[in-house]
């Protein structure tokens, strides 16, 4: 017979604990081009690339990195107390295929290859939405969409100004590594909250869009 | 070709702040599962097995029985969950990975599909431990409870419930093994906004 205290069964009236630790940012740019044939049946597949942050060298890597932490040193405190090294990895190469739906957001399915300062590479994939603002089939076009300015905010980096379409995209990440130090990473699943940008083609005919997205990884508990 | 100027003004620097976050209850369902696993058996690094709900006894809900989820205003999710399966797969270095299946019947007939991965610690010779012949987990009268983390996604054609396909979702749960065997589960859904 089993007892019933748990969960009090039949139906709850109260809600679990839970909280979201922060373990580490990750930062990706990809380059979308425009497939103009990409459209299968309901839905719109694109392939999109990531662009390597700007380095190796080591007054570069101390502005860009592909995985880090907001403040501190690069290390994580479980709810057991044991210190764990968070990786500041940089993307080798990775990918994105975008589904895009007329009624809805875009479905996000990732791979990354990622270095740190061993010979060992770690594997990062993760899956989820994006959406944006005014709607993601603008991304399917070939031709830039005629954006309202409610639509557009303004990025201002370095002194230049360029137009992009903000959304969000949330995904959950699954990391394989070897790497005795990182091996706790492939035990957890994290929830990467991010913000995206979407930077329109500057030359409609042959530039791509780019989407820059930067998450916050939390593991739940 | 893009210059690299200007791929390198777009590059998302490191950030010292974090993202703002909400999570936004959704609904919990409670799952009982069949006390008769398909063992598929050992495999090359783990053991494979698969697991079903109990269709009557597994069902969705609110718990505070709004009828409508707070902060957005659509409708609140109740009913049965009328089939639901966790492909399990316990490898050998303590990690389990497992794929879940799951179909909601609303209470007004509506269908919802649900998938996920589960990627959980069993402890420092959890394998071991789960798959031994000798000290089986838990008892009837005394089950060991655990807690975890999924990552769900829900899809529908309703036109009521649409506003679920777009969102990310967390579960926080907690189970109960018996014998070395998953028994009951229990979550709480809330969509990452």
């Amino acid at each position: 017979m089993i007892p019933a205290t748990f969960p009090n069964w039949g139906e709850r009236s109260w809600l679990f604990d839970k909280s979201l630790q922060y373990i580490m940012s990750l930062d990706l740019l990809y380059e979308l081009p425009i497939h103009p044939d990409a459209v299968v049946g309901t839905t719109t597949r694109l392939p999109m690339l990531a662009v390597p942050p700007p380095g190796p060298d080591r007054d570069l890597a101390d502005k860009w990195a592909t995985t880090y932490r907001t403040s501190g040193p690069p290390l994580f405190r479980g709810v057991d107390n044991i210190e764990r090294e968070v990786p500041e990895a940089r993307l080798v190469r990775g990918q994105d295929g975008l589904t895009l739906r007329e009624e809805g957001g875009v479905e996000l399915d990732g791979h990354l290859l990622l270095e740190v300062d061993t010979t060992e590479p770690i594997v990062l994939s993760y899956k989820g939405v994006l959406t944006l603002s005014g709607g993601t089939m603008q991304l399917a076009r070939p031709r830039v969409p005629t954006k309202p300015k409610s639509q557009l905010a303004s990025a201002a980096r370095d002194g230049t100004t360029e137009s992009y379409i903000g959304g969000t995209a949330f995904v959950a990440t699954r990391q394989e590594v070897s790497i005795p130090k990182y091996r706790w990473l492939s035990f957890n699943q994290f929830i990467g909250i991010g913000r995206v940008k979407a930077f329109a083609p500057l030359h409609d005919d042959v530039d791509p869009w780019l989407i820059s997205m930067s998450f916050d990884l939390y593991l739940g508990l | 070709m893009i210059d690299a100027a200007r791929l390198q003004r777009l590059h998302p620097g490191k950030r010292s702040t974090l993202q703002d976050r909400t999570l936004l209850y959704l609904f919990s369902y409670d799952v009982e599962v069949e006390t008769d696993p398909q063992t598929i058996g050992f495999f090359p690094g783990g053991v494979r097995f698969n697991m079903v709900a109990r269709p009557n006894q597994s069902r969705a809900y609110n718990v505070m029985r709004d009828r409508t989820v707070a902060g957005i205003g659509v409708p609140a999710i109740s009913g049965a969950l009328e089939w639901g399966s966790d492909w399990i797969y316990w490898r050998e270095d303590d990690v389990e990975f497992s794929q879940v299946r799951l179909s909601i019947t609303t209470d007004e007939g509506e269908r919802i599909q649900g998938y996920y991965p589960v990627i959980a610690y069993l402890g420092l010779g959890g394998f071991r431990r789960l798959v031994s012949e000798k000290d089986k987990v838990g008892r009837e009268d005394s089950p060991v409870e655990g807690r975890f983390i999924t990552t769900p996604r829900f899809e529908t054609a309703s036109p009521t419930y649409a506003w679920i396909n777009d969102l990310q979702c967390v579960g926080f749960g907690r189970l109960q093994l018996v014998r070395s065997e998953f028994r009951r589960l229990s979550y709480d859904v809330y969509g990452l906004t």
